[in-house]
């Protein structure tokens, strides 16, 4: 059954690639695939310069395309199908394997998923095209204030702002979170920066990394290319310039998208070993440093911790019963753990929860009934009635809040809200380098909007194919009383949950504020052991 | 009790470590020191003392094998004086605690509550006890002792405690192993006394030894159980503790400070793993 609901989705998934357009045209005649957004650039610069301009940019992009683009020809797409599907299995698998070698093949690991992700963005690509001939420019650039004051003005002159400006519109009370935006001209802005980190930010903008991890480790490989080709000017000292670098990059990388809490630590601790490094040394000397410092982070703060998670999840599977485990969506650590658990003769099925409008389960229900794990896919509105079933809740966090209060993926909340409610033990999943030592009350502060559009997109129409009404919603972005919200994240109180599980062992949640007292000591004392190691 | 055995696993090195410990508690089963309780104290107190001559261990890695023993004799020393002073150290910090008049409802046979109680009276505190029937008419032999000391005590059938809750200013319970999260486990009974006190909002007071402090995490009755039987099958009809989750629990009066039921992990997570 649940296989076979797999594979239904498998095919939904696959089926809006075919799907040829009018659009595909202009594509092939422009000689080869770009990224969505990418595409997108070049259909504004389309309407605002002449050709010529636009012949420039191509030969411009031909340069900076990676090389796995040039693969992904829109003719040859339409004969290997049936390969990529094959493929599409594959890279995953990878992924999660390449996390038990070696570092030197994580990146080789993380562009894999790059190829197959690709093709779906440009699915997307054509559906955006196609609404930007009607609306001009959908979602760009818009100075902050609340939309809502425009309705105050007479309604032509509204339009014409709107259409002006060009708008996402917005809730008062979010607006202090960096709008969705369109990020065409990001590249332009930063073109000064190293290849590889301009790469991977368009790649981060693609949405290629879903989980926090592989987004960490990849923002790392590239830190280390950077710093590898960095030349210092003479006469400088090599960490101030750095430093620099380091707060530019930073700052590109979270224009792309806003950073989590992870993502914020691990930059922390980077920025703060190169602002510690001794002036005297060397700068290859230096540089070895930072490299070590930063395969560190990589290897101890998320593989080992890991490693150490699913190890101390094992514990959490009763040998008397078989359990029935209720996730959300799609988590890469889940899936280890469950696939640990499987190799160890564990018995238990999941329940796969999943949410509009990114459907991350699919991926993982597939990927877990590929490894033989019996599963139960359903929507989010479907959870009650499997409920009373369930014997734990397991929930991968995005950060874990020093009053014991979980970010993580949207829906989390109203799963723990039904699970605490029918009294089923709640356990959460993170590695201490998500562990921040703030404190919010509401999940209205450091949370992040996704593009509006997903929302209005008709998912049926995609999947059948007839993809000339795409938006349910038809304009919505005109519509003055209509504003769509896509928020990503949401927060945990932490009366709901039951257990934190990280490297230090299995915790209350009302005990945060311990293990991440323990966990500076343990990065201060390893601060130094690595001076003291490197400088003798 | 703590004495007598812990005395015999000095000759054990890190090695020789594990077995001592494994026919410890086996010896102790066969004795049949428990008294009728789990070996879950037992499990407690060697796994701190294991962790105690890790620390020895790891301190003094390059010194000489003889000078280790000598520290870790010296712990062991410590750690002996620790649990026979802890009741006396109990009591002490429960000493605000009593008052005149008040009523205090106990359950099971736990000799830091005797102790506690009866330091009270000796400082010349006046209070009524109520003590339950319990297993094995237990509630008799506590009636007798208390009444000895000139504690005017009534025992009730376990199935009235919330017939007398009302009239209850407060509840006493020793423990068997205080849990990661803060929850106990405790003899069968604990987890409705809580549940009821918490219904008639009156605080729950646990005594215990720092010592019966485990590093096991249970998120469920059944987990606790396990944890008890030695991972064998649970028998339903034969049940001796049960697991009261933190969240029932007011205070936890220890020999190392009045502890919130949270603020055990932080002790454990400090003791375990600096």
């Amino acid at each position: 059954m649940e296989e076979d609901k797999s594979k239904q989705n498998q095919k939904k998934e696959t089926k809006p690639k075919e799907k040829p357009d009018k659009d595909v045209g202009k594509l092939v005649e422009s000689g080869k695939t770009l990224t969505a957004e990418e595409k997108q650039a070049l259909r504004k610069q389309k309407k605002e310069e002449q050709k010529l301009a636009k012949l420039a940019k191509v030969s411009q992009k031909q340069e900076n395309a990676p090389e796995e683009e040039q693969k992904e020809d829109k003719k040859e797409k339409k004969q290997k199908q049936q390969q990529k599907k094959e493929e599409k299995k594959a890279p995953h698998i990878s992924v999660i394997d390449s996390q038990k070698q070696n570092l030197t093949n994580i990146q080789h690991a993380l562009a894999a998923p790059k190829v197959e992700r690709e093709d779906i963005k440009e699915g997307d690509g054509e559906l955006q095209s196609q609404n930007s001939l009607k609306t001009p420019s959908t979602h760009s650039k818009r100075s902050r204030g609340p939309s809502f004051y425009q309705q105050n003005l007479p309604g032509s002159e509204a339009k014409e702002e709107l259409q002006k400006v060009g708008s996402i519109k917005e809730i008062a009370l979010f607006s202090r979170l960096a709008n969705f935006k369109e990020l065409s001209g990001l590249k332009e802005k930063y073109h000064y920066l190293h290849p590889k980190i301009l790469d991977l930010g368009l790649r981060i903008i693609n949405e290629q990394y879903t989980s926090s991890n592989t987004r960490c480790i990849a923002m790392i490989q590239a830190l280390k290319h950077f710093i590898s080709d960095f030349t210092v000017p003479e006469n400088k000292s090599l960490n101030r310039e750095l430093e620099e670098e380091l707060n530019k990059i930073i700052q590109f990388w979270q224009e792309c998208r806003p950073f989590s809490t992870g993502l914020e630590n691990a930059m922390r601790l980077i920025k703060e070993f190169v602002s510690q490094l001794n002036t005297k040394l060397t700068p290859t000397k230096q540089k070895s440093m930072i490299n070590y410092k930063l395969n560190y982070i990589i290897q101890d703060k998320i593989i080992e911790a890991d490693q150490s998670i699913i190890k101390k999840a094992m514990e959490l599977f009763s040998d008397q019963e078989e359990e029935l485990i209720l996730i959300l969506g799609g988590v890469q650590l889940l899936q280890m753990i469950f696939q640990e658990a499987k190799e160890n003769n564990k018995r238990f099925k999941v329940v796969v929860a999943d949410t509009s409008p990114d459907f991350e389960g699919r991926e993982m229900v597939k990927r877990l009934s590929n490894l033989g794990i019996k599963c139960i896919y359903t929507m989010i509105s479907g959870v009650n009635f499997l409920i009373h079933k369930v014997t734990k809740v397991f929930i991968g966090a995005s950060s874990v809040l020093s009053n014991g209060a979980v970010v993580a993926k949207i829906g989390t909340s109203i799963i723990t809200c039904m699970a605490a409610r029918h009294q089923k033990p709640v356990v959460v999943f993170s590695e201490t380098y998500k562990f921040s030592d703030k404190v919010n009350l509401d999940a209205i502060n450091n949370n992040e909007i996704g593009d509006p559009q997903k929302l209005a997109n008709n998912q049926k129409a995609c999947q059948h194919g007839q993809g000339t009404q795409r938006s349910a919603l038809g304009d919505w972005q005109k519509s003055k009383s209509l504003v769509l919200l896509n928020l990503k994240y949401d927060l945990t109180p932490c009366q709901n949950i039951n257990m934190i599980i990280c490297e230090f062992g299995r915790i209350p949640a009302i005990s945060v504020p311990v293990v991440i007292r323990e966990s500076q000591r343990e990065n201060e004392e390893n601060q130094e052991n690595i001076l003291d190691e490197l400088d003798s | 009790m703590i004495e007598t055995w812990e005395g015999k696993t000095f000759q054990g090195l890190l090695n020789d470590f594990e077995p001592a410990c494994k026919r410890l508690l086996q010896l102790s089963q066969e004795r049949g020191i428990l008294d009728g309780k789990t070996a879950l104290t037992m499990k407690a107190v060697i796994a701190i003392y294991q962790r105690l001559v890790k620390n020895v261990y790891t301190l003094h890695e390059d010194k000489e094998i003889e000078f280790i023993k000598e520290i870790i004799q010296e712990k062991s020393m410590i750690l002996t004086q620790h649990s026979i002073t802890a009741k006396n150290r109990i009591s002490q910090n429960a000493k605000a605690l009593m008052r005149d008049g008040m009523t205090v409802l106990i359950h099971g046979h736990s000799s830091v509550v005797m102790h506690t109680l009866i330091k009270a009276v000796q400082r010349g505190i006046k209070f009524d006890v109520v003590v339950t029937q319990s297993l094995n008419h237990l509630g008799q032999n506590v009636k007798k002792i208390l009444e000895n000391h000139k504690i005017p005590t009534k025992v009730i059938q376990d199935s009235a405690i919330a017939l007398v809750m009302p009239k209850v200013d407060c509840i006493f319970v020793g423990c068997e192993a205080v849990v990661e999260n803060g929850g106990i486990i405790n003899k069968i009974g604990t987890f409705t006394l809580a549940l009821v006190a918490q219904t008639f909002q009156k605080p729950f007071y646990v005594f215990t030894e720092s010592l019966k402090f485990m590093k096991e995490f249970p998120l469920k009755q059944d987990d606790a159980l396990r944890l008890a039987s030695n991972g064998n099958e649970v028998d339903i009809e034969n049940i001796l503790i049960d697991y009261t989750p933190p969240e029932y629990i007011t205070l936890l009066f220890t020999s190392i400070g009045i502890f919130t039921p949270s603020a055990v992990s932080d002790e454990l997570i400090e003791f375990f793993s600096g």
